[in-house]
C-alpha cells in the first residue's frame, strides 16, 4: 500500500523483496501442509479468546503493562473486556478527530500506525493456536499503538487531546521501565557454559571408564532445559 | 544512540557478558547445526513450526561452524543485539516522516526500550529476533526515500530481505497474508513461554 501511495522506484523494489521472501515462505509453509501438527488449531476464533486476547494483551498491557491488564481480566470477564475494547475505540476516534489537518483529513503517519495495530492485533488474535496471543506474539502490536498514541498526540490541536495521550505514554513509559529487569528468563544466563562443555567434552572417556554410554546433555536456558548434542566420533565402532 | 544501547544493556548485562543459548534455538537450531555441515544448518526448516527461519539458521551456524563451542552462546546473542539495535538507528539516522527532531525521536526510543509488552522470552535471542526486524520494516516504511544514500538503500533492502526469512508475525499489511495462510508462524512458533 505505501509503495502504491510512494510511486517510488525505491519502494516497489521494497515491495518486490518483500514479496519474494513471502512467496518463498509459502512455498514452504505449503509444501508441509499436511503434516503440520498445528492445522487443526482454531482456537483464536472462538469469539471469548479473541475478544480477551484483543483487550488483554493488545489494548490493555501496551498501556498498563502485564500484571494489570491481567487483574483486569480477572476481575472483570468479559464484560470488562468489552468495555475495555469500547474505550480504546473512542480513544483512537478522539486521537484521530484531533489530529487532523486543516483540509480535515486524518494524521497519514498515525493513521498507518492504527492500521498496523488492527491488522497485527486482530490476525494475532484470530490465528492463535491454542487461543493464546500474549507474550511475544503481543509486542509488534505494542508497538504500533504506542507509536499511535505518539504521533496522534503531538499533531493535536486540543490540549486536552494531548493532555490524555501524553498521560497514558508517561504511565505506559513508568510500568515498562519499573518491569525492565524484573524477569526470571532475563536472569537465567549461560555464566557456566563453558564448564558444561568441558564437563560434555570428557564425557565420552568417563562413559568408558564406568562402561554405561555418554550423556549428551548440557544445560542451557531457561532453567532445567537442556540441549543434546552427540560427541565428536561417536558413531564409530568401538 | 548510545545511550539507547546503554540502556538497552542495563536490562539484562549479565546476557552480553555472559550469554546464553535460549529454548528452541538450542535444543532445535543449534543442535541440527552442530550436527549437521554448512549448507544444510543455512537452509534448515524446522517442521514444527513450519517456516524458514534465516536469522536464527545464520546465529546458530556461526555458532557451531564458525567459532568453538565454548563461544557459541556468543554467536546467537551477539547477532541478536545487532538485530536489536537496527530499529534505534533506523529511527536515530534515518529520516522518519513519523518522527521529526530530536524530542519526538527520543520518546520513540524511549517507546522501544520501555513498551510494557517487550516480554523477556524475546531478550537478547536469536530465536525471536523476528520481532526486531518486523519493527525495522516498519520504520523503514515510514522512511522518506526521496534523495537517499545507496548505502542505506542496500541496507533496508537487506533488512527487508533479513526479515522475510524468519517467524511470521505479520509486520504490517502487506505481510498478513502470510499469516493466513501460516497460523503456525503468527501464534506460536516456539514454547518457550
Amino acid at each position: 500500500m505505501r509503495a502504491l501511495a510512494d510511486r517510488l522506484r525505491e519502494r516497489i523494489l521494497q515491495l518486490v523483496i518483500v514479496s519474494a521472501t513471502l512467496l518463498v515462505q509459502l512455498g514452504v509453509v505449503l509444501s508441509r501442509t499436511r503434516h503440520h501438527p498445528y492445522r487443526m488449531a482454531g482456537g483464536g476464533l472462538d469469539p471469548g479468546n479473541l475478544l480477551a486476547n484483543l483487550s488483554i494483551h493488545h489494548v490493555a498491557t501496551p498501556i498498563l503493562g502485564s500484571e494489570a491488564a491481567q487483574a483486569i481480566a480477572a476481575q472483570a470477564g468479559w464484560i470488562g473486556d468489552s468495555l475495555l475494547l469500547a474505550v480504546f475505540v473512542g480513544v483512537a476516534g478522539i486521537a484521530l478527530w484531533s489530529g487532523r489537518d486543516t483540509a480535515g483529513r486524518p494524521d497519514r503517519e498515525a493513521l498507518l500506525f492504527l492500521g498496523a495495530f488492527l491488522v497485527l492485533s486482530v490476525s494475532t488474535s484470530a490465528l492463535a493456536i491454542l487461543g493464546r496471543a500474549g507474550g511475544r506474539y503481543a509486542v509488534l502490536s505494542g508497538y504500533a499503538l504506542l507509536f499511535f498514541l505518539l504521533t496522534s498526540d503531538r499533531r493535536s490541536r486540543h490540549r486536552w487531546v494531548s493532555g490524555v495521550g501524553g498521560l497514558l505514554l508517561c504511565g505506559a513509559f513508568v510500568v515498562g521501565a519499573r518491569s525492565y529487569r524484573d524477569s526470571e528468563l532475563l536472569r537465567c544466563d549461560g555464566a557456566r557454559w563453558a564448564e558444561a562443555v568441558a564437563s560434555w567434552r570428557k564425557e565420552p572417556e568417563r562413559a568408558r571408564m564406568f562402561h554405561r554410554p555418554a550423556s549428551r546433555e548440557l544445560s542451557i536456558c531457561p532453567e532445567r532445559w537442556t540441549v543434546e548434542l552427540a560427541h565428536p566420533h561417536e558413531d564409530e565402532a568401538p | 544512540m548510545v545511550a539507547s544501547a546503554g540502556l538497552l544493556a542495563l536490562r539484562a548485562p549479565q546476557l552480553i557478558a555472559a550469554p546464553r543459548l535460549f529454548a528452541e534455538e538450542s535444543r532445535v537450531f543449534f543442535r541440527h547445526a552442530f550436527e549437521s555441515g554448512l549448507f544444510d544448518s543455512l537452509t534448515y526448516v524446522y517442521w514444527k513450526a513450519g517456516y524458514l527461519n534465516l536469522v536464527t539458521n545464520v546465529a546458530t551456524t556461526l555458532g557451531a561452524h564458525v567459532v568453538a563451542l565454548e563461544y557459541a552462546p556468543y554467536a546467537t546473542m551477539g547477532i541478536a543485539l545487532a538485530i536489536q539495535l537496527l530499529p534505534f538507528l533506523i529511527l536515530l539516522f534515518g529520516r522518519s516522516t513519523a518522527f521529526r527532531g530530536e524530542i519526538e525521536k527520543g520518546a520513540a526510543c524511549c517507546i522501544l526500550l520501555f513498551a510494557p509488552t517487550i516480554a523477556p522470552e524475546v531478550w537478547l535471542t536469536s530465536l525471536h529476533s523476528t520481532v526486531f526486524l518486523d519493527l525495522a520494516a516498519l520504520l523503514i516504511l515510514l522512511e522518506d526515500l526521496k534523495g537517499v544514500g545507496r548505502a542505506r538503500r542496500w541496507s533496508y533492502r537487506l533488512v527487508l530481505l533479513l526479515g522475510g526469512y524468519r517467524a511470521s508475525t505479520p509486520s504490517c499489511c502487506c505481510r498478513s497474508s502470510r499469516c493466513a495462510l501460516s497460523p503456525i508462524g503468527c501464534a506460536n512458533g516456539s514454547s518457550s513461554s
